[in-house]
């Protein structure tokens, strides 16, 4: 087993960037510069990096969101450019969590968490709600789940947003800055959340994070500026998370 | 939950907004549908008055304006006999205005005293006109109602006073709304002696339209400057009735095209204020097609709302344009069926025109750009 990090096949990465690049023809700002990297089943990777360095524009294309100007991306080794239903893909198989929540604001968090599941497996409207109420216990949230968004407190309504990704059981959960818009406590509360989700579900996560300290619950800490890595360090599995490296 | 319930709670969401399209759009639907309604209800309700006295209307050839049709009254004893008719009712009619009553549009009938109008309609309180009843009119009960005048009251016509004698009952609403006198004295009053507006023609043996054209070219032989016809060709084309038609037709268009204007207005400021929503639902793997039917969902929600309350409203507003003296007589209380089940179709119909293209450009928005720019 401890041989696993050093020997990896093709088959055991989820998500693949191939010499990425994105260039923004209106603003003619080229947010990635041929990047590459590689993120396992299960791992958790965290994308780091001054403002501005290319990390939303990387998580959009590793989550089918957008497409490279050149390079390419693959998902379970099958390159997106040659996937004839992305909607789909991320529906069924990524779960997004936004600094800003992004809920509807007129749905209640029961309600929120149920807008994938049109997209999912098909479920009755009691499967739906059954399915989502079982979400919302998973993050702690069901005493809040007949609440609005402006009715619950910013780590609430992140936690519905976590809710929200993982209503059709996603392989992949990206977070952009989901700790951005929180204080350091129910921040901390949220990395929990991550770690809970990493650990007991194999679930594999790509966050974008300014905090330290979710860099150093990842296994793969990846360092982008000025649309370029700038450093790659992977934490192999066995190191505790005291050995882990702090980045910034 | 329900699709549809995000489509509602979106509109609930926004109840100013919603409420106000709503309203917009059932004023529209109830306009359309009280001048629509009015306009068949005055040609249903005439077709029934003629209907009731006869089968064929004779009246001067090429006469645009019927009241004004002046015809010899010495040819209703020639027209009737001719063979199969059975009767003939020659009249005069104009109309008058009731200034002090605020009534614009009165209709004078004037009647030979045992024409079967005089004699058919029913006597709720006074008495018949008989030969020799100069200065005396009957009146209609809606009339009298409105007027509130009874028997032995005076009323003012063509500036001069007549006694009220009969007050009468009839199952149209023509006549109860009408003032009955003799036809000698509106002759004498119209300065037009000898002279009726039309005849109606009630004839046996008309089952097949062989029989009708034969007894038309009859009638028509016996003058060249008549023209006889059925009466629903008659009431179909009658002057006032078509261009009330034609009216309500044109200012409906105009209202529903209006409605669709406002509809696509509403869903377009909608979708691009929700643009970060709807960018969240595609990225969270939404297709296109189904942010679309969001869209119209909430559109054809809007306009189900706008169809009940304005079909409410035009049932109300009917009923109470009976009761409006400038109108009085002229309206039925009622809104057929089938105009009701218009309005809803036509609400229908401006909501999904109105959704289209806000639906089209919620479902183009790109993920990225609308939620970066929330
Ligand atoms: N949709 C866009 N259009 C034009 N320029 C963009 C767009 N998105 C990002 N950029 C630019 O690309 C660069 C990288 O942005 P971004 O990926 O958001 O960085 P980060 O998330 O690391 O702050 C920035 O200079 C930003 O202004
Ligand atoms: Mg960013």
């Amino acid at each position: 087993m401890s041989d696993v990090t050093a020997t990896s096949t093709a088959a055991d990465y989820l998500v693949r960037a191939e010499n990425v690049s994105r260039m923004y023809p209106d603003g003619h700002v080229t947010a990635l510069v041929d990047v590459s990297l590689a993120v396992r089943r299960g791992q958790y990777t965290a994308i780091v990096g001054p403002s501005g360095g290319g990390k939303s524009t990387l998580l959009n294309l590793l989550g089918a969101l957008d497409v490279p100007t050149s390079g390419r991306v693959l998902f379970e080794e099958q390159p997106l450019s040659a996937t004839a239903d992305l909607d789909r893909l991320r529906a069924r198989k990524i779960g997004f969590v936004f600094q800003s929540f992004h809920l509807l604001p007129t749905l209640t968090a029961l309600e929120n968490v149920q807008i994938p599941m049109f997209e999912g497996p098909r479920l009755s409207a009691s499967q739906r709600a059954s399915k989502a109420g079982q979400l919302l216990v998973a993050v702690g949230l069901s005493h809040r789940a007949t609440h609005l968004p402006k009715q619950m407190s910013v780590g609430e309504r992140q936690r519905t947003a976590i809710a929200r990704a993982l209503a059709n059981d996603p392989m992949l959960l990206l977070a952009d800055e989901p700790t951005g818009n929180l204080d350091s406590q129910v921040g901390g509360e949220i990395l929990d959340l991550f770690d809970r989700l990493h650990r007991d579900r194999s679930m594999t996560l790509i966050v974008i994070t300014h905090s330290a300290e979710i860099a150093r619950r990842a296994q793969q800490i990846i360092t982008l500026r000025d649309g370029r890595i700038v450093s790659n360090e992977s934490v192999a599995d066995f190191l505790s998370d005291a050995d882990a490296t702090t980045v910034e | 939950m329900r699709f549809i319930t995000i489509a509602w709670k979106n509109l609930a969401g926004r109840p100013l907004r919603s409420s106000l399209t709503v309203m917009g759009l059932a004023i529209a639907v109830a306009a359309a549908m009280v001048l629509i309604g009015v306009s068949q209800g005055f040609e249903r309700s005439f077709l029934n008055l003629y209907n009731e006295r006869g089968d064929l209307v004779v009246q001067h050839a090429g006469g645009v304006m019927q009241l004004s049709s002046s015809i010899d009254e010495k040819l209703g004893p020639r027209i009737q006999g001719l063979p199969g008719v059975r009767q003939v009712i020659g009249g005069l009619a104009d109309l008058v205005a009731l200034e002090q009553f605020d009534l614009f549009a009165v209709i004078v009938n004037g009647w030979d005293p045992d024409c079967p109008v005089l004699t058919d309609v029913t006597i709720v309180s006074g008495r018949r006109l008989r030969q020799g009843d100069r200065g005396r009119v009957m009146i209609g009960k809606l009339l009298a109602d409105n007027t509130g005048r009874q028997v032995g009251d005076k009323i003012e016509i063509y500036a001069q006073e007549f006694e009220i004698i009969g007050i009468f009952e009839s199952s149209s609403i023509y006549d109860s709304g009408a003032i009955f006198m003799l036809l000698e004295e509106l002759q004498r009053l119209m300065d037009r002696p000898g002279q009726v507006t039309g005849y109606l023609v009630r004839a046996t043996g008309l089952d097949d339209p062989r029989a009708v054209n034969e007894l038309k070219q009859r009638i028509e032989l016996l003058d060249p400057h008549i023209s006889a016809v059925t009466v629903p060709e008659f009431v179909h084309n009658y002057a006032h009735i078509r261009v009330g038609r034609a009216s309500a037709w044109i200012i409906s268009t105009i209202a529903v095209t209006l409605s669709v204007i406002g509809m696509l207005n509403t869903m377009i400021m909608s979708v691009l204020e929700r643009s970060g929503e709807i960018g969240t639902l595609r990225a969270i793997g939404w297709r296109k097609s189904r942010v679309m039917w969001l869209v119209l969902c909430e559109s054809v929600l809007l306009s189900i709302g706008a169809a009940i309350v304005g079909v409410t409203l035009a049932i109300l507003g009917v009923r109470m344009l009976r009761y409006w003296p400038p109108v009085t007589g002229f309206v039925e209380g009622n809104i057929p069926m089938s105009v009701i089940v218009s309005a809803f179709m036509a609400a229908l119909l401006i909501g999904i025109l109105g959704a289209l293209l806000p639906a089209y450009r919620a479902a183009q928005l790109r993920p990225v750009e609308a939620m970066r720019h929330q």
